[in-house]
């Protein structure tokens, strides 16, 4: 490893929005499905 | 081109380089040149991200692509929001933590040297190779419907962006990134609601998407299932798209430096992971966007002439080859197909039936059958068969008005120049920090050293990108689209080298180092079969392959192979 000359930063990060990350990962997956979902339904009514 | 569109390019262009310079400043070593001095909030590493990620290919091939199969192509990207969480639980806290230049160093502190040298010469292979094919892959079009010279074309998509990435470093690429985006969004939305308003009278947006989804375009989910059993070799379809495209996904944002060095910039842990999953968020609508604007370029066609092919290169070709006769005759049963398509839809925003999409179904399957014809000719001539990057530009130039001809090919430019200066970053902090610094060890550390060298090597991948540009410019559409599946020949085998080291704690360095290197033969033979018909697996899949085989074959070589002695 190479030396680094970064201070160290221990300073403990607030997370955003949520209280948790697995509230921002929930919020991702959900997004996601939700699309595949309007996607389908935009696919059916189209077709 | 007009005057005006010569003008609106030369300042939009002239206007990113200044900024670039402007922002160039930053201190005067390895901290600022290669991560910012990770002061980067998390929007704006969202939008370096996507930067990286979207190169001029994107923006002509996606409308493209939907304009001929259709819109399931947005399905290749259903895998990267999946992947963005794994980064994020994973990836992002190892990285920060140990508080590297290159995704490559965390490899010596978990294995050994050696699979950090592999891993690092796989990537600079890779993103070495793609990034000179990712210069020339837009010259050629530009070149090809504008006239331009390919070599001086070349020059300034890939030449221009170095004068700021050499000066600036990371910094200079993340804020021109970040104005480069603007742009494009901007002109794709102008671009967007012009194709819109020039429909015919009474013919609206959903009566566009009508004409598309009746005739097979808004196909955005698709099952990749046929007569009862799935298609290995269907390129996109939701299985595929979710699995293959998580492992690509996995691959790209998680192991090649060109998307690390990016969140590596971020101010703190937690920005980096909302640069990731902002992009998870936003990446699958804005591709939706963008091959809609394919889907709209389509139905504006059916009331509109359409070329038959969308390469005016290849067709001043075919006029001057002895199919010149063939060709005659297409043109004309076009033409004769163009005017039953008019009379059909002459009073289309009245009618608007059933019936009337039926006949516009029957006579689309003339045109499709006239272009493969038009297609198997100009291949029979010589020239290049594949005309779908074509589409867009080619409706930009003919339809277009002055001046936003000169910002479409503008963003052309810009979107070029945004992934190529990251990967031209990337490309020197790896070769600076995993080579360089480890194999020329120098007695003390240096920074003003260290910061000249890390500038001189940007420039020297720039200039190589540059050679493997004009190299390429010879050697034809079909030598570039086997380059550009290079990434999914390597990803595979660098995620599994990570995915051991982070998940199969037990595995030794020399296990995972021959494990590597016989999954990537592996990936290559696959690769051969799947080119030569021999086995049907489209190139996602390779991603997979590659990754489980590292995987595998680490626990094999485990069993197999001595224990090292330090």
């Amino acid at each position: 490893m190479m030396e680094k000359s970064r201070d160290e930063k221990k300073v403990r990060e607030k997370i955003p929005l949520f209280r948790s990350w697995a509230q921002w990962y929930a919020l991702v997956l959900g997004f996601l499905i939700v699309q595949i979902i309007l996607f389908y339904l935009f696919t059916k009514r189209f077709s | 081109m007009n005057l005006p569109d010569w003008i609106v390019l030369i300042v939009t262009l002239a206007g990113i380089i200044l900024y670039g310079i402007y922002k160039s400043r930053t201190s005067r070593d390895l901290d600022g040149y290669f991560l910012s001095n990770q002061s980067l909030p998390w929007w704006m590493v969202l939008l370096s991200i996507m930067g990286t990620q979207a190169s001029a290919v994107t923006f002509l091939a996606a409308p493209g692509q939907a304009y001929t199969d259709g819109m399931r192509f947005v399905q290749y990207y259903f895998g990267l929001p999946l992947a963005a969480i794994v980064i994020c639980i994973t990836f992002v806290p190892a990285f920060r933590r140990m508080k590297i230049y290159t995704a490559y160093e965390y490899l010596e502190n978990r294995f050994d040297g050696n699979t950090r040298t592999l891993t690092s010469l796989l990537f600079l292979l890779q993103r070495g190779l793609s990034t000179g094919i990712s210069v020339v892959a837009p010259s050629i079009i530009l070149s090809a419907l504008l006239g331009w010279n390919i070599y001086v074309t070349n020059l300034f998509m890939g030449g221009l962006l170095i004068v700021y990435t050499v000066s600036g470093g990371a910094k200079a690429v993340a804020y021109t990134q970040q104005l480069q985006l603007i742009v494009i969004f901007a002109a794709l939305f102008i671009a967007g609601y012009y194709i819109v308003q020039h429909l015919p009278e009474q013919v609206g947006f959903t009566d566009a998407l009508e004409v598309g989804g009746k005739l097979g375009k808004l196909n955005v989910i698709t099952t990749g299932m046929e007569k009862g059993g799935f298609d290995w070799s269907d390129r996109y379809n939701i299985i595929s798209g979710v699995i293959g495209g998580f492992f690509l996904a996995l691959s790209y944002f998680g192991t090649d430096q060109s998307q690390v060095g990016r969140y590596l910039t971020a101010k703190s842990s937690t920005e980096s992971k909302l640069g990731l999953l902002m992009n998870g968020i936003v990446k699958v609508p804005m591709q939706f966007f963008i091959l809609l604007l394919g889907v709209l370029v389509f139905a504006f066609y059916q009331f509109n002439k359409a070329p038959v092919f969308f390469n005016k290169k290849e067709i001043s070709r075919l006029e001057a080859s002895a199919y010149n006769p063939q060709w005659e005759q297409l043109k004309h049963r076009m033409d004769a197909v163009q005017a039953e398509k008019d009379t059909l839809l002459k009073n289309y925003a009245q009618e608007k039936s059933a019936g009337t999409l039926q006949s516009l179904k029957l006579l689309q399957q003339q045109t499709d059958s006239i272009r493969k014809e038009t297609k198997a000719l100009v291949k029979k001539s010589g020239g290049d068969d594949n005309d779908t990057n074509y589409i867009f530009l080619r409706f930009v130039v003919d339809y277009l008005p002055v001046g936003l001809v000169g910002l479409i090919i503008a963003i052309i430019f810009l979107a070029s120049w945004g992934s190529i200066a990251a990967a031209l970053n990337s490309l020197a902090s790896s070769t600076v920090v995993d080579l360089h610094k480890r194999y020329r060890r120098t007695s003390e550390n240096n920074n003003e050293q260290d910061y000249r060298i890390s500038k001189r090597y940007t420039l020297g991948w720039g200039v190589f990108c540059m050679v493997v540009a004009m190299f390429a410019s010879n050697i034809g559409n079909s030598l570039i689209e086997t380059v550009n599946i290079l990434g999914s020949l390597f990803y595979g085998t660098i995620l599994g080298i990570f995915l051991v080291a982070f998940y199969c704690k037990g595995i030794r360095a020399n296990s995972v180092f021959w494990a590597a290197i016989a999954a990537e033969l592996f990936t290559i033979v696959l690769f051969i079969l799947s080119e030569k018909n021999i086995i049907g697996l489209g190139f996602l899949w390779l991603n997979v392959t590659g990754a489980f085989s590292v995987i595998l074959l680490s626990y094999l070589f485990q069993l197999l192979l001595p224990k090292r002695v330090k």
